[in-house]
C-alpha cells in the first residue's frame, strides 16, 4: 500500500463490477476521484487571475516566471490568438473564451496557466506573472446594471440583461381589483458557493491528435462536444471521462476548467493536470444572488385572486447556466397554487462577479425564499393556520398552475400533510430535547414551506446494456455519480427490466469513447431520464436476444419462452443461455440500446408544450428556537415529504431527502458570499460556514411518497435531488417570524438579522393590518416600490 | 528543501525525501499514496484530512511533515474492512459522495475508544470537526451508534484481538508493509 511508481498511470476505474465491494471502498476511502488521477509525465497548472473586476487587458509579462524552476510552459491569450482560438467561445450562452483576451470582467478571471514540473512550482511561478490591465468601471450590482449610462459587462451586447424571461396568465387588473388584502414584499437572497469538497479538477492529454479528459464534471457528454466544437475535433477525437464525484451540487455542471486545461495541454504537449485551490473554488463557480419583489391579493375566503413577481438576477460575468436559472425561478416563484391571473418577469443581468452556476435547488430556492415567505404572512395577516391556507389553495391533480397549463400529476397536498405528521411524531419522540428556557430567553415556533420545482424539458438520455459472454451486463450510461448513488439506481432498473440478478450487472462509468450521450446529470433527472433510457435498452435487449436465439434454433420469436437465464422453445423445449447467446454473437457480446427523451406534453386546451414533463414537489416542516438574547435560530426538529412516484433504491431516497433538509440549512442561516469591491468577501472554508453534525436536529423525519401499483398505469421514478431543499430556508424563515414576531427578508436568517428584527419590534404578520402601505411588516416592504 | 523523513504509517516504517514543512495530508496522499486522506480545505475547518495521531484526530493539512516523525500514523488504509465502525458506516449507508467518510471513520473509532457508548451529544461533540457537505449526518449518527454496538458484541463474544487503530506500536517494532 506504502510507495508507489509515481510515473504510473492512474486514471481510477472504469467501471463498477461489484456494488456492495463498491460501498466498501467508498466508506474505507479507496475509490479514486479526479484529484486522484496521474498520467506518465503529467505537468502541473496553476492560474493566473485578473486583479480586478473589469477592465482592458494589455498583456501579461511572464519574464520572470518563465525562468522560475521547474516552469514548461505559461500560456495565455496571446497564444490563444496565435492558434487561431481568439473568437472561440464556450459557456450558455457560448460567451466565454478559454482565457480571458483583451479584457477581464471579474476578480479571478483566468488570464494566463503556468505549466510546470510540479503543483508547487506551478504555484511559484504563478505568483511572478504580472497581469497588465487598465481598468475601468465595474459593474457590482444588478440594478446598477440596468442604468442606462451602465457599462457593458460583456463585448457585443446592447445592455447587460442576459435574459428575460416573462410569463402572464388571467387578466391581472380584473383580479387585481377583486382582492380584498393585497401583500407586497421584497425578499433577498445572496450569492453562496457550492463548495464541493473535492474542488473541481481537470486532467488533459493530447495523443496523435486525440484529446483524452478526467474531469469533474456532471455533463461529460456536453462537455465533449464543447471541447470538440472548440478545437475543431471530430466529436470522436475527444473522450471525456468523469471519476465518482467528491461532491457537486450543481457546481460542477457546464464546462470549466476544461478548455483551458486541454488548451495549455496542447500548447506544452504534456498531459496537464489543474486541481482548484480552495480559494479558486470561490470565484469558479457561485449560487446566482436575486432580489424577489412579489405582490399576491386574496379574495375574503383567502384564496388567491392574483400573484405576480419580478426577480432580478446577477448572472456574474459569463452565462453558465444563468438561462435556466431565471427561468426555473421564475416558473417556481409563485408557487404551487391555484392562481386565475398572474405575472412574471425574471431578469437576469451580467456583472462583473464571478459566473453564477447551478445550485442544488436551481434558482428555485431563491424564489421560494420569497414565494413561501409570503404565503406565510399573507395567512398569518388573515388569522389563518398557514398549513390550512396552503391546503386550501394548493392545486390537485388536473387543475392549472399559474401559467394556465394543467399539472397531471400533483401532489403537494399529500407532502404537506406527511411533513406536518412527521413533525407531529418527531415531537412525540423527542424525549431527549432540552425544555425550554424559562426565562423567555427561547422562542420556539413551527414553521412549513412547499417546494416545486422543473426538470429539464425536453432533454436526452442514452443507456446501452451490453450482454457479455461471461453473462455479466454493462449498464453503460454518461450518468456521473455524485454520490446519489446513481450507479446503483441504473444497476436496479436495468436488473429489474431484464430480469436478472442485481450482481450481474456491470457499471460503465461516464467515459464519452464508451458511454452514450446523457444530457446533464442535474435538474434531479437521473433516476427519471437515465432510469427510462436504461428501461428502454433492456427492452431492446431482450428483443436482439429473443431474434439471435430464434435464428439460431430455427424458430419464431413467438414460440420463445424466457426462463431465468434462458430462452427455451416451447415446443421443443429446446433452449439456449444468454451467455450462449452472447458468446456466439460478432464481438462476443449483444448490444441493446435504448433512448428517452422527456418531450413535453402538449395542453389539452392550449395546444401549448408544458414548462416542465413533471415537477419535483416537497414540503418541508420545522420547529426552530430562536435566542433571543444571541439571535441564534436552531432548528429543532425537521420533516420532509417529497413525492418519488416509485423508489428505486429506499436508502438512496432517505440520504436524499435528508441531506435536502441538511444541505438546506446552509444557504438558510450561514451562507453569504458578498464581492464588495468585486472580490469575494470569503475565500476559505474558515470564513464561509458550512453546516455540520451539530446544526442537525436529532429529530430529523422525512418520507419518499409513491404512488400504490397499479397495473396498467405506470409510475414515474422521480429523482430526489431538489425536491426539498428550495422549502428549507422559508419554513424556517417562517417559524421565525411566528416566533419573535418580525420576519428576516434577507438569507442568512444570521444572528444580527435576527436581532435586528427583535429590535425593530414591529408587529409581525398579525399586527398592524398587513396590507400593503399599512403598518407592520407591510409596512417595512412598502419601501420596495411597491412591487409591479 | 528536502530531507529524508522516517515515518511510521499504519504500523509500517516509511521514509520519504521531503521538505519537512510540507503539510502530512500531501505527503500521505500524494507521495505514499494514501488516497483516503483528502484534501479539501486546507485551512483545518473540514476534517476530509484527518489521520489519528498516536489515536487522536488531527487534520493532517496542518501538521507539519516534519512534526510527525516518531507518532503512530493511522489512516483509514490502516483499518480492516471488518472493522466495526467501517462495517456499520457501510451498512447504515452512511455516504454519498464519500470525499469526507474516511475521516468520520477515523473520528469515530477515536470516539469509540475513549467512550464505548456515546451519547447522542457526545457523538456530535466528536464529530463537529468533520464536513459532510452532502448531508449524511444523520445516517452518520445511525451508523456511529451501531458502531458502538457492533464493537460492544465483539467484545462479548471475547474477541480480544485489538483492532489496527488501537494497536500502539511496541519499542523496536518496525512493522510490516501493509
Amino acid at each position: 500500500m506504502i510507495g508507489r511508481e509515481p510515473s504510473v498511470a492512474n486514471p481510477g476505474s472504469a467501471e463498477v463490477a461489484d456494488l456492495a465491494a463498491e460501498a466498501r471502498d467508498r466508506v474505507a476511502g479507496r475509490i479514486r476521484y479526479a484529484i486522484d488521477t496521474a498520467l506518465p509525465s503529467m505537468a502541473w497548472a496553476a492560474l493566473v487571475r485578473s486583479p480586478v473586476p473589469a477592465g482592458r487587458l494589455r498583456g501579461v509579462d511572464v519574464r520572470s516566471a518563465s525562468a522560475a524552476d521547474g516552469v514548461v510552459a505559461i500560456v495565455s491569450g496571446e497564444d490563444l490568438a496565435r492558434e487561431g482560438l481568439a473568437a472561440a467561445r464556450f459557456g450558455g450562452l457560448s460567451d466565454q473564451p478559454i482565457l480571458a483576451i483583451d479584457r477581464v470582467s471579474y476578480v479571478g478571471e483566468p488570464v494566463a496557466v503556468v505549466v510546470a514540473e510540479s503543483r508547487s512550482a506551478a504555484t511559484a511561478a504563478a505568483a511572478q506573472v504580472r497581469v497588465n490591465v487598465d481598468p475601468s468601471a465595474p459593474v457590482l450590482e444588478p440594478d446598477a446594471a440596468l442604468r442606462a449610462n451602465a457599462p457593458v459587462v460583456r463585448e457585443g451586447r446592447a445592455d447587460n440583461v442576459l435574459s428575460r424571461w416573462t410569463r402572464r396568465n388571467g387578466d391581472l387588473a380584473a383580479a387585481r381589483s377583486r382582492a380584498v388584502r393585497t401583500f407586497r414584499d421584497r425578499f433577498s437572497n445572496p450569492a453562496a458557493q457550492q463548495a464541493s469538497l473535492e474542488p473541481h479538477v481537470c486532467l488533459a492529454s493530447w495523443d496523435d491528435g486525440r484529446l483524452r479528459v478526467w474531469s469533474t464534471s456532471q455533463n461529460p457528454s456536453r462537455v465533449a462536444a464543447e471541447l470538440a466544437t472548440l478545437f475543431g475535433l471530430e466529436p470522436s477525437a475527444v473522450e471525456v471521462r468523469v471519476p465518482p464525484l467528491g461532491g457537486a451540487y450543481g457546481g460542477k455542471n457546464q464546462a470549466k476548467l476544461e478548455p483551458l486545461v486541454a488548451f495549455a495541454s496542447r500548447v506544452s504537449g504534456r498531459p496537464v493536470k489543474l486541481v482548484n485551490r480552495r480559494a479558486d473554488e470561490f470565484v469558479t463557480v457561485t449560487k446566482h444572488p436575486a432580489v424577489v419583489t412579489i405582490e399576491s391579493g386574496v379574495d375574503e375566503d383567502g384564496r388567491f385572486t392574483h400573484r405576480s413577481a419580478e426577480i432580478l438576477w446577477s448572472a456574474g460575468a459569463y452565462a453558465l447556466s444563468s438561462v435556466p436559472v431565471a427561468r426555473a425561478g421564475g416558473l417556481a416563484v409563485l408557487g404551487p397554487y391555484r392562481i386565475p391571473a398572474a405575472a412574471v418577469e425574471s431578469v437576469m443581468v451580467y456583472t462583473n462577479h464571478p459566473p453564477g452556476g447551478s445550485f442544488r435547488g436551481l434558482g428555485v430556492s431563491q424564489a421560494a425564499w420569497a414565494g413561501e415567505q409570503q404565503v406565510d404572512r399573507i395567512a398569518r395577516t388573515l388569522g389563518i393556520d398557514p398549513v390550512s391556507f396552503r391546503r386550501a389553495n394548493l392545486l390537485a391533480s388536473g387543475e392549472r398552475l399559474w401559467t394556465g397549463e394543467r399539472v397531471a400529476d400533483a401532489h403537494w397536498l399529500e407532502c404537506l400533510d406527511a411533513a406536518v405528521e412527521q413533525l407531529d411524531g418527531a415531537r412525540r419522540r423527542d424525549a431527549v430535547a432540552p425544555p425550554a428556557r424559562r426565562d423567555g430567553t427561547l422562542r420556539q415556533a413551527t414553521g412549513v414551506a412547499v417546494a416545486m420545482k422543473h426538470t429539464i424539458t425536453p432533454a436526452r438520455s442514452e443507456a446501452i446494456l451490453a450482454l457479455r459472454a461471461d453473462g455479466r451486463v454493462e449498464v453503460r450510461t454518461s450518468a456521473v455519480d455524485m454520490g446519489q448513488g446513481v450507479e446503483v439506481v441504473v444497476a436496479r432498473v436495468a436488473a429489474d427490466a431484464l430480469e436478472l440478478p442485481l450482481e450481474r450487472m456491470i457499471v460503465v462509468r461516464p467515459d464519452t469513447s464508451r458511454t452514450p450521450f446523457d444530457m446533464t446529470t442535474s435538474s434531479s433527472r437521473a433516476t427519471f431520464a437515465v432510469g427510462n433510457a436504461v428501461e428502454a435498452a433492456a427492452a431492446d435487449l431482450v428483443d436482439r436476444l429473443a431474434e439471435a436465439v430464434s435464428v439460431s434454433l430455427g424458430v419464431p420469436p413467438d414460440r420463445l419462452d424466457r426462463d431465468g437465464d434462458r430462452f427455451v422453445d416451447r415446443d421443443s423445449r429446446r433452449g439456449i443461455g444468454l451467455a450462449a447467446v452472447a458468446a456466439a454473437a460478432p464481438g462476443g457480446e449483444i448490444l441493446g440500446r435504448g433512448t428517452f427523451v422527456n418531450e413535453p406534453e402538449r395542453d389539452v386546451d392550449t395546444g401549448e408544450p408544458v414548462s416542465s414533463s413533471h415537477w419535483h414537489q416537497g414540503a418541508v416542516a420545522v420547529d426552530v428556537a430562536v435566542d433571543v438574547g444571541t439571535g441564534v435560530v436552531r432548528v429543532e426538529r425537521a420533516a420532509g415529504a417529497a413525492w418519488a412516484g416509485r423508489v428505486v433504491n429506499p436508502p438512496g431516497a432517505r440520504l436524499q431527502n435528508e441531506g435536502n433538509v441538511i444541505f438546506g440549512l446552509g444557504p438558510s442561516l450561514f451562507e453569504s458570499l458578498e464581492f464588495p469591491d468585486g472580490a469575494p468577501d470569503v475565500t476559505d472554508l474558515l470564513d464561509y460556514r458550512l453546516p455540520t453534525i451539530a446544526d442537525v436536529p436529532v429529530e430529523l423525519a422525512t418520507r419518499a411518497l409513491e404512488a400504490p401499483p397499479t397495473a396498467d398505469v405506470p409510475v414515474e421514478r422521480h429523482g430526489l435531488g431538489e425536491s426539498l431543499i428550495p422549502a428549507v430556508a422559508p419554513a424556517i424563515g417562517n417559524a421565525v417570524a411566528a416566533a419573535i414576531g418580525g420576519r428576516i427578508r434577507d438569507l442568512p436568517i444570521s444572528p444580527e438579522r435576527v436581532l435586528a428584527a427583535l429590535d425593530a419590534g414591529d408587529g409581525g404578520d398579525a399586527g398592524g393590518g398587513g396590507d400593503a402601505g399599512g403598518g407592520g411588516e407591510a409596512g417595512a416592504a412598502g419601501d420596495t416600490g411597491g412591487g409591479r | 528543501m528536502s530531507d529524508a523523513i522516517r515515518l511510521r504509517v499504519n504500523g509500517a516504517s516509511v521514509s520519504v525525501e521531503v521538505d519537512p514543512l510540507r503539510p502530512l495530508q500531501e505527503i500521505v496522499h500524494d507521495e505514499l499514496d494514501l488516497s483516503s486522506v483528502r484534501a479539501a480545505c486546507g485551512v483545518g475547518t473540514c476534517g476530509a484530512c484527518t489521520v489519528l495521531l498516536d489515536g487522536e484526530p488531527a487534520r493532517s493539512c496542518l501538521v507539519p511533515v516534519g512534526l510527525a516523525v516518531g507518532r503512530d500514523i493511522r489512516t483509514s488504509e490502516g483499518l480492516r474492512d471488518d472493522d466495526p465502525v467501517r462495517v456499520a458506516f457501510v451498512s447504515e449507508h452512511a455516504y454519498q459522495c464519500g470525499y469526507c467518510i474516511p475521516g468520520f471513520v477515523l473520528a469515530t473509532s477515536s470516539l469509540l475508544e475513549r467512550t464505548p457508548a456515546p451519547e447522542p451529544v457526545e457523538i456530535d461533540a466528536a464529530l463537529v470537526g468533520n464536513v459532510c457537505r452532502c448531508g449524511s449526518y444523520a445516517a452518520i449518527r445511525r451508523a456511529v451508534g451501531l458502531a458502538a454496538r457492533l464493537r460492544d458484541e465483539r467484545l462479548e463474544a471475547g474477541d480480544a484481538e485489538p483492532s489496527a487503530r488501537t494497536r500502539r506500536p511496541n519499542p523496536g517494532d518496525a512493522g510490516e508493509p501493509e
